[in-house]
């Protein structure tokens, strides 16, 4: 973006992770920017403008720095743009409950003498939980402005508004900071009895309902086991003779019933659970921490994501899109209305660009990345991940990570590309090339995560284990090896554990829209030029050389048909592009189980995409970049070969 | 029906004299104790989180990552990390 002219002035937003500073932007601005409930969701200076009574000033957001020393790479971006970025004007966006830990970092930043105003964020919650702050006392005491915000709703933000040119310098008046910070908590912090947090009839209540719906979800796989009639089960017939099975290829049956059998008796009672009542928020809270009842809220999440995506986004949605829509209607009438000849091939053909990949993007992506984005945008909003670190921390440790690299991780699964970019708030050298390894190999991103989900719901749960076991089992191996081949050490796991809290549909909505808006312009235009490129070859005749230089390794070491080398070069291209390749072939019943298999279980390990790669390129330097590049390719086919070895010789039936 | 707050964090282990530094490790789960030092070179790490000399937390869970309320943040810290921290338990 443009350097700000003199006329412009420039605000920084600072303050610790997850406090709200990019909830303040959005107030302040109106570019959207990421808002999520963990700490560490901007790694990156994100800029905006806003004009007030005539004078314009450029906001700038920025990573959460805990003090004026760098421990991560994105804290080091922000202390960049203090020291170096010349602010007019820097506003200390805090969280208003935690008052001694906001006053350290003004002391710090009082060292270096900028204008600074002090919002204290979060107001909603300090009232809620009874905390009150003597807000003119303290603006007297630090001699700077102070406002009060609540920046999920807006709140307060005229005052903000009106101080963007009212800053003053802040003076700790010499005393070390922590006797500065304890004097101003004597004067001004003050406290009322703590609302009580104990367990409640109402939260007893919330809490059996949530329990029942869990159960009852749980009792849909082992019943399917045991023979006994499952409320899925149940449901879908009763739909069915209702006459569900005469809508569009019979799918409202499925879909009601998978509505009525995960959403209603598990989401429901959770979320009213969740908005209606903060001390069941907070029990949630310490259950999903502890080994056992976070284990079980974990199977639980994961489950419901895959009925959600997997059957819901993958077969319902996609059967009505790609089979009726497109299936039935659109690609039968282009093909009628258009002479055979160059276009039509080029149009509709065998590797035509509407046939193949706006189908492929469209029909298949589309829904899947949409059902997945709106999954995983409620987990960010919830603050059940930093939890989830808690809980993995220790086999991180085996793989030369901490528990925090499950945020990359995690994030992993909505976009590698970003993810990759999150590696920053790992705290050494040696745990971002590790964690940047792991994404690359193992980790699919949401568009190939749904369609694998979808291929494999479509054969058996043995399938899904088999699949997403061995690449789990991939990443742990490959993690220990690296941990033990790279030189240095890991960093101490120290996180902070925001609260839960209810999300906030308008927030999940915007990131899913943005997120898809994203996905078109990203991966659209790839799954076209990939289509071009797989049509240029075959009408060069090209093709059948390349696929037969690739024989040797698809039908001869992995076994699979030969047309899945076509599969493959478009995986090289975006993994997920190749998933829905396969996805067509399985849906035509080119596969056997055992195919299915092994060919997910190489695509999900091939290098993500062209964009990831020049991710790892800018993050991790060329070198580094082409050894991972050769080194995943490589393990992803001896993987494959050797699972496909292994199910053929044990005669394993999935 | 309504169970008092710490029959749920802790079962009424014997709780540690007051007046004595204990590594945080030492502590008993649900316990509330006030910083004394930290040592291990972590004091910089720790500061950015709020715990210094003179702080008080409370030692909210042992298993499988050490949780630490300090003020109205849960901080989630390994044990090589909570042994560095030393308190003296309060009451
Ligand atoms: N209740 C409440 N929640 C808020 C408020 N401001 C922000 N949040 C929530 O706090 C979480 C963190 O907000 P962000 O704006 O992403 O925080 P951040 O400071 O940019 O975080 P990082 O980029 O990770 O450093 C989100 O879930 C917001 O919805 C507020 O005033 N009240
Ligand atoms: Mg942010």
């Amino acid at each position: 973006m443009a350097i700000p002219s003199s006329g412009v002035k420039k605000v920084v937003l600072v303050g610790q992770s997850n406090v709200g500073k990019s909830a303040v932007f959005a107030q302040l601005t109106s570019r959207y920017v990421t808002v999520s409930n963990y700490p560490g969701t901007t790694v990156d200076i994100f800029r905006g403008r806003t004009t007030v009574s005539g004078q314009a000033y450029e906001i700038l957001d920025t990573p959460g720095i805990n003090g004026l020393v760098a421990h991560s790479e994105d804290e080091r971006t922000t202390l960049e743009i203090l020291r170096t970025g010349k602010p007019d004007l820097v506003i200390q966006v805090a969280d208003g409950k935690n008052l001694r830990r906001t006053l350290l970092l003004t002391a710090q930043l009082a060292q270096l003498q900028l204008p600074l105003v002090l919002d204290l964020n979060m107001r909603d919650e300090c009232e809620q939980k009874g905390i009150r702050v003597n807000r003119r006392a303290l603006s007297e005491r630090l001699g700077v402005p102070v406002v009060e915000t609540v920046a999920t709703t807006g709140e307060g933000f005229q005052e903000v508004r009106q101080h963007l040119s009212s800053g003053a310098r802040c003076c700790p008046n010499g005393a070390p900071a922590v006797e500065w910070v304890e004097g101003i908590l004597r004067e001004v912090g003050h406290r009322d009895a703590a609302v009580t947090s104990w367990l409640t009839l109402r939260t007893t209540l919330f809490t059996t309902a949530v329990l029942i719906g869990a159960l009852l979800h749980l009792e849909n796989y082992f019943g399917a086991y045991l023979g006994w009639p499952t409320l899925y089960g149940v449901l879908k017939r009763l739909l069915a003779s209702m006459g569900g099975e005469a809508g569009p290829a019979g799918l409202w049956a499925p879909a009601g019933a998978l509505v009525g059998a995960f959403l209603v008796p598990v989401l429901l009672p959770f979320l009213w659970a969740v908005r209606a009542d903060p001390v069941f928020n907070e029990r949630f809270g310490i259950w999903a921490r502890k080994s056992l009842a976070g284990s079980l809220i974990l199977v639980v999440a994961l489950s419901l994501i895959y009925q959600l995506v997997g059957h819901l986004g993958a077969q319902v949605f996609v059967a009505a899109l790609e089979e009726t829509l497109f299936g039935k209607y659109l690609i039968p009438a282009l093909r009628n209305s258009i002479p055979a000849g160059f276009t039509y091939d080029l149009l509709v053909g065998q590797y035509g660009l509407i046939s193949v990949g706006i189908t492929y993007g469209i029909a298949i992506v589309l829904p899947v990345v949409s059902t997945f984005f709106v999954a995983f945008s409620f987990l960010e909003d919830s603050g059940y991940l930093p939890r989830l670190s808690i809980l993995s921390d220790r086999l991180f440790r085996a793989m030369g990570l901490n528990g925090k690299a499950l945020l990359p991780m995690v994030l992993g699964l909505g976009c590698v590309t970003m993810a990759t970019m999150t590696t920053r708030i790992l705290n050494s050298r040696k745990e971002r090339l590790i964690a940047t390894l792991l994404l690359a190999l193992g980790v699919p991103c949401s568009a190939q995560l749904g369609v694998m989900m979808g291929i494999v719901a479509g054969i058996s749960p043995q399938a899904a284990a088999l699949v997403f076991g061995t690449v789990f089992f991939q990443l742990i191996l490959v993690g220990f090896v690296m941990s033990r081949l790279f030189p240095g050490r890991r960093s101490d796991f120290i996180l902070e554990i925001p609260p839960i809290r209810c999300p906030l549909w308008s927030n999940i909505l915007k990131k899913t829209y943005c997120r898809v808006k994203w996905f078109l312009k990203e991966a659209l235009p790839l799954f076209v030029l990939g289509t071009l490129v797989l049509f240029a070859l075959d009408t060069l005749n090209l093709l059948d050389t390349l696929v037969a230089a690739l024989q040797p390794v698809v039908t001869g070491l992995l076994e699979l048909p030969r047309q899945t080398a076509t599969v493959f070069l478009l995986g090289f291209l975006r993994r997920d592009y190749g998933a829905a390749g396969l996805f067509d072939m399985a849906r035509h019943g080119a596969l056997d189980a055992t195919q299915i298999v092994v060919s997910l279980t190489v695509m999900a390990l091939f290098v993500p995409c062209v964009a990831n790669f020049f991710v790892m390129v800018k993050e991790q330097r060329l070198r580094n970049a082409l050894a991972m590049f050769g080194f995943i390719t490589c393990y992803s086919i001896s993987v494959g070969a050797l699972l496909n070895l292994v199910l053929r010789a044990l005669g394993v039936r999935l | 029906m309504t169970l008092p707050q710490w029959a749920l964090f802790s079962r009424l282990r014997e709780r540690p004299l007051p007046g004595s530094p204990l590594p945080l490790t030492a502590l008993p789960q649900g316990a509330t104790a006030r910083v004394v030092r930290i040592t291990g070179g972590y004091e910089l790490l720790v500061y950015g989180f709020g715990i210094y000399p003179g702080v008080e937390v409370q030692l909210r869970q042992k298993y499988p990552s050490y949780v630490l309320k300090c003020e109205e943040t849960e901080i989630a810290l390994e044990a090589d990390l909570a042994k560095q921290i030393w308190v003296e338990p309060m009451g």
